[in-house]
């Protein structure tokens, strides 16, 4: 049984991410070129171009939830390389339970150039899930995920993906999530 | 001296052993893909991984589906079931049979799924059988049905308050519970009568046994009866 907060912060973090995206978008296109001329240059860590948002739609289907699993990606490495860092924090809602999983992991990108690519990934994962007469209960265990994308810009790609994870301390337990979103490289 | 390139080797051989046949046969096939030529040593890890990561978990309840048009038979009742069924009129008694080598301990318990619309839905149950206390009149009126001559009887009306509310990790659902209760069952044959004091409707699980055989490929054959 849900509280009405967290159908609120659902709400909340829905609209945040909706208008960070947005003004990003835009001026993104504007400065284009600038941008891609500094990345011919050294890079430093720190350079906006290494980052990717994501905004995934995404169902799971052990512990029925839906919802959002924001994600930022970090690039490692020199502009073409396929590593990258992942941090994501999921806004799901379901009969039973409010789902916030964080992930911090890896993922490797093929075919990157190409309209069709793909990914592969791994990493740790910190469910929590919320009931209104139950203390929040934490599992912490391991995700690994892989998914194809469609780039529609240089940017911007949609992406179909699938997340299993085990859960390994808190209580044991596997689950299973597919994802359908947008990426957008900054 | 343990380079990189050595852990690596290391960590991929031993989840391609612990993925078991399974692992090769993903890993042959994710080299045949063009795209995936290229991935080195750690990125095949990843993908072996997510082979061999689902089994890690699987042992469980066993699962089960009490229909109310016949009584479910417990092969193995040293086994903990998770029996779910739908009270679809709240006026249907659903039957498990066991039978025991020995009396035989064990805690049995209702649960319902935590969601708002069954709030108010409360199985109970009644273990009966031949050697069970014999049950007072108040209690044999409770019954949702007469008791068959010298049987006794043990209830849980489910009334407990506040209504306690547990995790059960392997479905990932959330449940009210009657609280588990400590039934020592006779030797021979009994039963686990489940009815709807209230006929209120909707779905609900019998738990009940000891030991886990069970698991997620039990669960694939019904799966929405017990995941939803």
């Amino acid at each position: 049984m849900r509280t009405d907060y967290q159908r609120y912060a659902l709400g909340a973090a829905g609209l945040c991410v909706g208008f960070g995206l947005a003004p990003s978008s835009a001026a993104a296109q504007e400065c284009m070129p600038s941008c891609t001329m500094a990345s011919a240059g050294a890079e430093p860590p720190y350079a906006m171009q290494r980052f990717t948002i994501g905004l995934p739609v995404e169902v799971t289907v052990v512990g029925l939830t839906a919802g959002i699993r924001p994600e930022v990606l970090y690039r490692v490495g020199n502009d073409g390389s396929r590593h990258r860092l992942r941090a994501a924090v999921g806004l799901l809602d379901g009969p039973d339970q409010f789902f916030l999983p964080v992930d911090v992991g890896y993922r490797a990108l093929f075919n990157q150039r190409g309209t069709l690519n793909g990914m592969v990934g791994a990493g740790g994962e910190w469910q929590n899930r919320i009931v209104s007469d139950l203390a929040t209960v934490r599992q912490y265990g391991l995700y690994v995920e892989g998914g194809i994308g469609i780039k529609a810009t240089e940017r911007l790609s949609f992406d179909l993906a699938a997340a299993l994870d085990v859960m390994f301390f808190g209580g044991p337990g596997a689950g299973l999530g597919m994802r359908l979103g947008v990426h957008y490289a900054l | 001296m343990l380079g990189k390139f050595n852990f690596s080797q290391g960590l991929y051989n031993v989840v391609s052993k612990v993925a078991g046949p399974y692992a090769s046969a993903i890993s042959g096939f994710a080299s045949s893909v063009r795209s995936m030529r290229s991935l080195s040593l750690p990125l095949r890890t990843i993908v072996v991984l997510s082979i061999g990561l689902w089994p890690a978990a699987a042992t469980a309840h066993t699962p089960g589906h009490l229909r109310s048009n016949a009584a479910f038979v417990v092969t193995n009742a040293e086994d903990s079931y998770a029996l779910f069924g739908v009270f679809e009129s709240g006026a249907e008694v659903f039957v498990a049979q066991l039978r025991h080598a020995t009396r035989f301990a064990t805690p049995v318990e209702i649960l319902v799924p935590h969601t708002d619309a069954l709030k108010a839905h409360r199985p109970a149950y009644a273990v009966v059988g031949i050697g069970l206390p014999l049950p007072t009149d108040e209690e044999r009126a409770l019954l949702p049905k007469p008791l068959p001559l010298g049987w006794g009887a043990v209830l849980d009306i489910n009334d407990v308050s506040p209504r306690p509310a547990l995790f059960e990790s392997i479905m990932r659902r959330f449940y009210w519970s009657s609280d588990p209760l400590a039934v020592v069952f006779p030797q021979g044959d009994s039963e686990i009568w489940v009815w709807s004091p209230a006929r209120t409707t909707g779905k609900f699980g019998l738990g009940f046994g000891v030991e886990e055989g069970g698991g997620y490929l039990d669960a694939l054959k019904d799966w929405s009866l017990y995941a939803y």
